[in-house]
């Protein structure tokens, strides 16, 4: 019964959150409502590479992000972030599934602050297991993203992730990773707070829509408030926390279906 | 003597450099007013002349002390309103002394002033007369080649064995499947205008039996204006307009756009033909002179138009200029037109009076297979129709109009008042109404159908400003058919709304959003005896904003629409985009990027937005299915002189299907390639 559970679970949750025959590793965001493209307070793995160009510190994070409390739907996220002077340096790596249906992404991404324009890249390689006797299957794809301070109070940001189309297509597997673009905005509201607004569209689903507010009432805590959503209207809840070299951030969602969502994410700064 | 000498090397530079970012200037400020003028769907506009007729003016500004009305009309963008206002601010004033001066017109907001301030500047001195020497050395002379083509293979380039070729020999391109132009223009203060073109459209055959030329269409033109009282004196192929063309006009109209005042048709009188198009144009020569307050425009044109003639007869116009097959050769200068006209009007303080005469003759009588919707179309070989047209201005409000009457006693009626009750508000209220058997070949009056007929129709504009970073658009069109038209079998009605929010952020930073319903009868086939009529409802939302960080432009852009029909389910697109476009600071090369990813399942749902191109050309993909697309033009000068445009573009279909377009034009990939290369010699 439980297995039972597990395997609707699962499927139900493929459907909605990706299409069939599309990856699921592609890891959330601690940021309000999802709204990740225009945040730059943070640098996030796998979300937009230009926030990057805004570290200071060489750091290293854990990320662990558990769909609807199934241990089975859980991505493990292991981040470096390397600050040079001529370009920033990040490496990713993530892991969806369990041993006998897993996913894993990992990335290397560059950025580089301009003025007022951050740009970055990031290079992607995809692979999931197919079965014991074929192993892995891979493909190599990029991310690439910017942000604009266009004001001292807003910034815009964009992102593409997959632009490439890139996909592992053999006789037996038909394997598309999602080709996304994200358009945002980051609007700073008085002093303490940050209104995110985002549109989303991966070229196979609906549009996606988020919004949320990033609210700092003290210099080291967040509390994070947000939206999103296309079919149904999910929305976020979120706090962080920062003590001296030490950073954590708690996200948690409510899909009105499926159930929590939960995500931690902890990192030190060196 | 060094530093003389460095000196002069400095300015020359700068010099170099301020020229080279003008010419930037000049694609930026042209696509200013291209948002504008985009619409959410298609429409059968002549961006080429759009496009000329823009870079002109930015090669030559106007200068707003001397402005005239035609001068300030070419620039399309302007409502007659506007016009109006400026030209009486300047009686008023005598003289502006500085462009910001464009603030204190009223009806002129921040948005207007920064789309017109690259086409105008402030003089003081009149222009002296010039010789011809004068004209010859400070003409511009300008040399374009341009060629285009799709990657993949098409239908009508496939190989095919030579036995099914001569089964079918439409089946097949006649010639290759690229595109090329060639293209030279001088022009020298406004005064003279010269032009040659060829051009070769896709799959059209050279060299051949078909075609023994190099190039499938040419056309030539020149054009002297203001030369003593001759006001324009044109010969080879040219565009007519007079009044608000329900009775004449080939010239660019806007019609119902987002810039809701100007409604009016621009650019009156005869102008040289400046773009490519092979169907709306005259060929012959034209006058017209002015004498006191009278002006007189004469005009003859003979050509050979092309159409399926058989039986000596012919039911319509192959308006699309391609020859690619042996049947459409066979179209190819069937039908010899005659065309003649004379407009005379007359100008006293602030009111115009003019009166148009028409005629048209062929030498096959145009034969319709009568079908209920085209019953009071026209059929024969001769048409003809008179007009009177009236421009006046009273205290705030401008009055325009004019009445037509075709030679079957059929009338064509357009009257519109605009006005600024308080300096925030400008509307314009258009009233019109085109009989059923109203149906004269040029005729391009405003309204709903693409035909001047079978229509009434009120039409409201209004633009507010409510503060100086604000503008707020809208338009309410409610129209009617009181004759059946193609695919809905009996008399209707319907109406369009839209609403425009203008917002400038910062100087780096302008947005708009845009709502626009229109509601239109259809019939729809329901397998029953007869078809049933049914509202057919669409309704489109856009979000635009550009920003600029640097030498770096970005734009992120959002559209969505609906469908609905009383009897299936709402239908949705979605249109996601995101360009980026840099200018080098030396102004030698520039890139613009595109990335955009589209939704729209039903074709019904199908997307447009405006791409950038190459000058002179213009490219708006109706974007259905899933998929992404993306494009990237490159601009390099070698220099001041050369220019190199190269613009490669790809559609990608995640929607699984196997083969993109129809007959000839088909692809049987899920993804289509075009590039572009224009090559520019400015002397």
């Amino acid at each position: 019964m439980k297995l039972h559970t597990f395997f609707s679970l699962f499927f139900v949750c493929l459907s909605i959150f990706v299409s069939a025959q599309e990856t699921t590793v592609f890891p959330g965001s601690y940021a309000p409502g999802n709204a990740s493209v225009a945040y730059f307070r943070q640098w996030q793995p796998f979300q937009n590479t230009s926030a990057l160009a805004l570290e200071q510190h060489i750091s290293a994070g854990l990320v662990y992000q558990n769909r609807y409390f199934a241990k089975e739907l859980s991505n493990e996220i292991f981040y470096v972030t390397v600050p040079t002077k001529l370009v920033n340096i990040s490496g990713s790596f993530s892991y969806f599934g369990y041993d006998l249906y897993n996913e894993m992404l990992s990335e290397i991404a560059f950025s580089r602050a301009f003025g007022r324009l951050r740009i970055g890249v990031g290079f992607d390689y995809y692979s999931f297991f197919v079965s014991q006797t074929d192993g892995y299957k891979g493909t190599f794809t990029a991310n690439v993203g910017a942000q604009m301070d266009v004001s001292s109070r807003l910034t815009i940001g964009f992102s593409i992730f997959n632009p490439t189309l890139s996909s592992i297509n053999d006789s037996y597997t038909d394997r598309k990773l999602p080709t996304i673009l994200s358009l945002g905005t980051n609007y700073k509201m008085g002093d303490k707070i940050y209104w995110l607004v985002e549109v989303e569209k991966n070229v196979n689903l609906s549009m996606n829509f988020a919004t949320g507010f990033d609210y700092l009432p003290y210099k080291n805590f967040a509390l994070r408030l947000g939206i999103y959503g296309s079919d149904y209207v999910i929305p976020t809840i979120g706090v962080g926390y920062k003590w001296s070299y030490f950073q954590i951030d708690i996200h948690s969602e409510l899909h009105p279906i499926l159930g929590t969502t939960f995500l931690i994410s902890t990192r030190y700064n060196f | 003597m060094k530093r003389i000498f460095l000196g002069i090397l400095f300015l020359m530079l700068c010099f170099c450099f301020l020229k080279a970012q003008q010419e930037d200037d000049a694609d930026a400020a042209i696509e200013n007013v291209y948002e504008y003028l985009m619409e959410d769907e298609e429409k059968s506009i002549d961006y080429e002349e759009l496009y000329a007729d823009l870079i002109a003016k930015f090669n030559h500004p106007i200068n707003l002390n001397q402005a005239t009305k035609d001068e300030l009309e070419s620039l399309h963008f302007l409502s007659d309103m506007q016009i109006e206002n400026l030209l009486y601010y300047l009686y008023k004033v005598g003289k502006i002394q500085t462009t910001y001066e464009l603030q204190l017109v009223e009806g002129f907001d921040n948005f207007t002033i920064k789309m017109l301030l690259p086409f105008v500047y402030v003089g003081t001195n009149r222009i002296e007369k010039i010789s011809f020497k004068d004209m010859m050395k400070y003409g511009r002379n300008e040399f374009i080649l341009r060629f285009d083509g799709t990657i993949q293979q098409r239908e009508g380039s496939q190989p095919i064995s030579q036995e099914l070729y001569d089964e079918k020999p439409n089946s097949r391109y006649l010639g290759n499947p690229y595109y090329h132009s060639v293209k030279y223009r001088f022009s020298s203060q406004d005064i003279v205008q010269l032009g040659l073109s060829a051009e070769k459209d896709a799959g059209e055959p050279i060299l051949s039996d078909y075609n023994k030329s190099l190039y499938s269409s040419y056309h030539a033109y020149i054009q002297l204006n203001n030369i003593k009282n001759f006001t324009t004196l044109v010969a080879g192929d040219y565009r007519a307009s007079f009044g608000q063309g329900l009775l004449f006009s080939q010239a660019f109209s806007m019609g119902k756009s987002s810039l809701p005042l100007a409604v009016n048709v621009r650019a009156s009188g005869l102008r040289r033909l400046s773009s490519t198009d092979e169907f709306n144009y005259l060929r012959g020569f034209g006058i017209a002179y002015r004498f006191d307050k009278w002006h007189f425009i004469g005009f003859y044109s003979f050509r050979k138009m092309d159409g399926a003639v058989q039986d000596s007869s012919f039911t319509s116009f192959k308006t699309d200029g391609l020859f690619q097959t042996p049947s459409d050769w066979e179209k190819r200068k069937t039908i010899a037109m005659q065309v003649a006209g004379v407009h005379a009007d007359f100008t006293a303080n602030w009111v115009k009076v003019g009166a148009t005469i028409y005629g048209c003759r062929m030498d096959v009588p145009m034969v319709l297979n009568l079908r209920p919707y085209n019953y009071f179309y026209f059929k024969g070989k001769l048409q003809s129709g008179v007009s009177v047209d009236y421009q006046a201005r009273w205290r705030n409000f401008n009055f325009y109009g004019e009445t037509a009457m075709s030679d079957r006693n059929a009338l064509a009626t357009l009257n519109a008042v605009s006005f600024s009750p308080v300096s925030t508000l400008s509307l314009v209220l258009l009233q019109r109404y085109y009989s059923p058997k109203y149906d004269l070949f040029f005729a391009n009056g405003f309204g709903e159908n693409s035909k001047t007929n079978n229509e009434s129709g009120l039409y409201l504009g209004a633009e507010i400003y409510p503060r100086r970073q604000w503008k707020i658009s809208f338009f309410a069109d409610v129209f009617k058919f009181p004759w059946l038209r193609y695919g809905v079998d009996e008399p209707s009605s319907g109406y369009e709304l839209m609403t425009q929010l203008d917002y400038s952020f910062s100087r780096r930073v302008s947005m708009y959003a845009r709502l626009r319903y229109k509601q239109k009868p259809t019939s729809k086939d329901f397998g029953d005896v007869m078809s049933q009529f049914v509202d057919f409802g669409k309704g489109s939302a856009r979000f635009n904003m550009n920003y600029s960080v640097s030498n770096f432009n970005f734009k992120s852009a959002i559209q969505a629409n609906f469908l609905q029909t009383r009897d299936s389910a709402t239908t949705y697109g979605w249109l996601l985009l995101q360009d980026v476009a840099y200018n080098a600071q030396n102004g030698n090369w520039a890139v613009h990027m595109r990335y955009e990813i589209f939704d729209a399942v039903d074709y019904d749902n199908r997307l447009y937005y405006y791409e950038n191109d190459v000058p002179y050309a213009s490219y708006i993909p109706a974007l259905y299915g899933q998929g992404l697309r993306y494009y990237a033009l490159v601009k390099y000068k070698f220099s001041r002189m050369f220019s190199i445009y190269f613009r490669i573009a790809k559609t990608v279909y995640t929607d699984d299907r196997e083969i993109i377009g129809s007959g000839l034009e088909r692809i049987y990939d899920n993804h289509k390639t075009d590039f572009r290369v224009h090559l520019q010699w400015k002397f």
